[in-house]
């Protein structure tokens, strides 16, 4: 079966999934269009249409200085999913790579980072993310990507090692082992597979709490600075007064809440369609920001 | 029990002692403590010079962690910039009981809500029920804290200007639903699902225009309520400022710990003394009550003791929206004015809260369910 066939089939078979796929690539394409879908610049002060609401020439509205809201929230998507997809990227490829290690080699490796990532969960992650804020001064979008992964890969590594640990009692990697294949060949041949579909799907997942925590971030004015780079966060930063501009605060907000969906519905589809033997009871991922 | 407890908790020690060394070289090196103090006019620059000999933060770093912890231990937590320069430990003092109230409050509600919604979820997994709980859950997920925190200001707002008839009217709404969705099944009590849903939603909307918002919606605190005083805790005023930071704290915990206690509700619906019991003839809802729920407490437990510890300074953009004075909002504000010495403390509080309600909560589990050893590690 082309794989073409294949994605058509698991589409027919979990819509949900498919439609939170659909969602996702319609918010990737319209962001990464930006003007050419929406010709008015982020940054184009207009004085003459300060602080107005919904209307046709501006359909999410203006902003303090009259710039036009829809184009300020598809710029800012672009940082919001790099940052999104770039945190669960760091974040999978160290979970899984270290969760695999524990899982396989057990003993003090394993002791040892088991209790780093008691390390990072003991502190709530959101505290860390201020303090690290603090420490920085303003963030930019790599300085909150490497900051949300170093607080994302706990959950992964823990996903990782259990099914490590699952797997690697089992007959075919024992007769992989008697056959004389070495740890590095096990590990990416048996144990890598056998956790990959689980891992994918909490990356997903990652993508999700990742925008949620910048975008919570930003909303305190302690995320990215946004003289320099806007995001979903950070176009909501003046919430305060949402009461009287519901404008600023609902149209970047329903994008977040767009993709998050779309991200966790995607999480789910991947883990029915993957991995359905996979314990169906598992410690969920927390929201970050309470 | 209590040999077990003070284990976990001298265990964590190193753990605290690691988090404090790290913290304290993101906060008191990498970023400027005193940078807060030097900018503001009236304070004068030998005061300044004192209090960074006080810190050691002229000295090696090593030297300055000790002046630092040792200070930590004897009560003297540094200055605070912001709050008059008085000791750091007493704004965070101050704040303690506000944040408490709230997270109680909200995991009373929260964890009442998971059950009911897990329990109606479980009681036919797959169906149409457990299909539009878990869609909310989902969509509740992805929803931003503040988000919820701002819906529900404008709802409040609205209702205070269009009258809060909408809320019966809603209710009915929902019930004369639910009704129609069982309507397949037929007998009495759909059809008095429907009828009542009906009647109160034709006797808000008769009503609404006497029933309108008397203009007392209550949005934000700012208020520090006294403690001291009993009345100030119980007034209406302040259980009404309550209403809806409570009620976005269950919102964001009610998406996540529902879909986990309907995940173990089914495990433990589907175990062999469930079925067991299902095979004797027992009635499906005392199955569900006695059997499941009885044992898949626990594991919410647990959860709900791991989400308490981050509650406990996390509730950083709830309190923020509305407002309430407590620990989460305090950081906030120190992290706005970058007072170091709040910050720190608030750190090290909230890492020993989390121990503290790991522990609790693993505890309450093992009385909760004697198949839990306590000591032993889950894979």
């Amino acid at each position: 079966m082309s794989p073409w066939a294949r994605a058509r089939r698991v589409a027919a078979r979990h819509p949900a999934g498919a439609a939170g796929a659909v969602l996702l690539a319609a918010i990737a394409l319209a962001c990464l269009a930006g003007p050419a879908l929406w010709p008015p610049g982020a940054r184009e002060v207009d004085p003459a249409a300060r602080d107005r609401g919904p209307s046709a020439a501006h359909p999410f509205g203006t902003a303090e200085l009259g710039e036009d809201v829809l184009a300020r929230v598809l710029e800012g998507g672009r940082a919001s999913l790099a940052i999104g997809l770039g945190t669960a990227l760091l974040a999978t490829l160290a979970g899984a790579a270290l969760g695999l290690l524990a899982g396989w080699r057990g003993g003090r490796v394993d002791a040892l980072l088991s209790r780093l990532t008691e390390l990072v969960l003991i502190v709530p992650a959101f505290v860390v993310l201020i303090v690290v804020s603090l420490a920085v001064g303003r963030m930019g979008v790599w300085q909150a990507i490497l900051a949300l992964a170093l607080l994302s890969w706990p959950p992964l590594f823990r996903l990782a090692r259990a099914s490590a640990l699952r797997t690697r009692e089992l007959p075919y990697v024992e007769a992989a082992r008697a056959a004389g294949a070495g740890g590095g060949r096990i590990v990416a041949r048996h144990l890598l597979p056998a956790a990959a579909p689980e891992v994918a799907s909490f990356a997903a997942i990652a993508v999700a709490v990742a925008i949620l925590a910048e975008s919570a971030l930003s909303f305190l004015g302690l995320g990215i600075d946004p003289e320099r780079t806007l995001t979903w966060g950070n176009l909501m930063t003046d919430a305060q007064d949402t009461i009287d501009r519901p404008w600023m605060t609902l149209f970047p907000g329903a994008f977040v809440v767009a993709t998050a969906l779309g991200a966790s519905l995607v999480a789910d589809a991947v883990r029915a369609a993957l991995a359905p033997d996979a314990p169906a009871r598992r410690r969920p991922s927390r929201r970050w920001a309470p | 029990m209590t040999g077990y407890a003070a284990r976990r908790l001298l265990g964590a020690i190193p753990l605290l002692a690691v988090v404090s060394l790290i913290a304290y070289l993101l906060l008191y090196r990498a970023a400027d403590p005193v940078a807060r103090l030097r900018q503001i006019p009236t304070v004068r620059p030998e005061d300044v010079e004192r209090l960074v000999e006080q810190q050691g933060l002229d000295r090696p770093w090593y030297e300055g962690y000790w002046a630092w912890l040792s200070g930590f231990v004897r009560g003297e937590w540094g200055v605070s910039a912001t709050n008059r320069g008085v000791d750091a430990s007493e704004p965070i003092l101050a704040a303690i009981p506000a944040t408490l109230e709230l997270m109680l409050l909200a995991l009373a509600v929260s964890a009442a809500g998971a059950l009911a919604v897990a329990l109606t979820s479980a009681r036919r997994p797959g169906g149409p029920a457990d299909h539009a709980l878990g869609g909310l859950a989902l969509l509740g997920f992805a929803t931003p804290t503040f988000l919820v925190g701002v819906l529900l200001q404008l709802g409040a707002l609205w209702m205070r200007d269009h009258g809060w008839a909408v809320l019966p009217f809603a209710a009915g709404l929902l019930l004369a639903l639910a009704g129609l969705a069982r309507l397949r099944r037929g007998g009495a009590a759909t059809i008095a699902l429907i009828v009542a849903g009906a009647a109160l939603a034709a006797l808000a909307a008769a009503l609404w225009g006497r029933l309108g918002g008397d203009g007392r919606v209550v949005l934000y605190t700012g208020q520090r309520f006294s403690f001291d005083r009993e009345g100030d805790l119980f007034s209406v005023d302040h259980l009404q400022h309550l209403v809806l930071p409570v009620l976005t704290l269950a919102l964001v915990n009610l998406a996540v710990w529902s879909r986990y206690q309907r995940a173990v509700l089914v495990e433990a619906m589907a175990s062999e003394p469930v079925r067991a019991a299902r095979a004797r003839g027992l009635p499906e809802r005392r199955l569900l009550l006695a059997h499941g729920l009885r044992t898949s407490l626990g594991p919410l437990v647990v959860l709900v003791g791991l989400d308490l510890g981050a509650l406990f300074a996390g509730a950083v953009v709830t309190e923020t929206v509305f407002s309430w004075p407590g620990l989460g909002l305090l950081l906030r504000d120190a992290a706005l004015a970058r007072d170091i010495n709040v910050a720190m403390g608030i750190v090290m509080i909230t890492a020993a809260a989390v121990v503290v309600a790991n522990l609790a909560a693993d505890l309450a589990a093992a009385a909760l369910d004697p198949r839990v050893r306590l000591g032993e590690r889950p894979a």
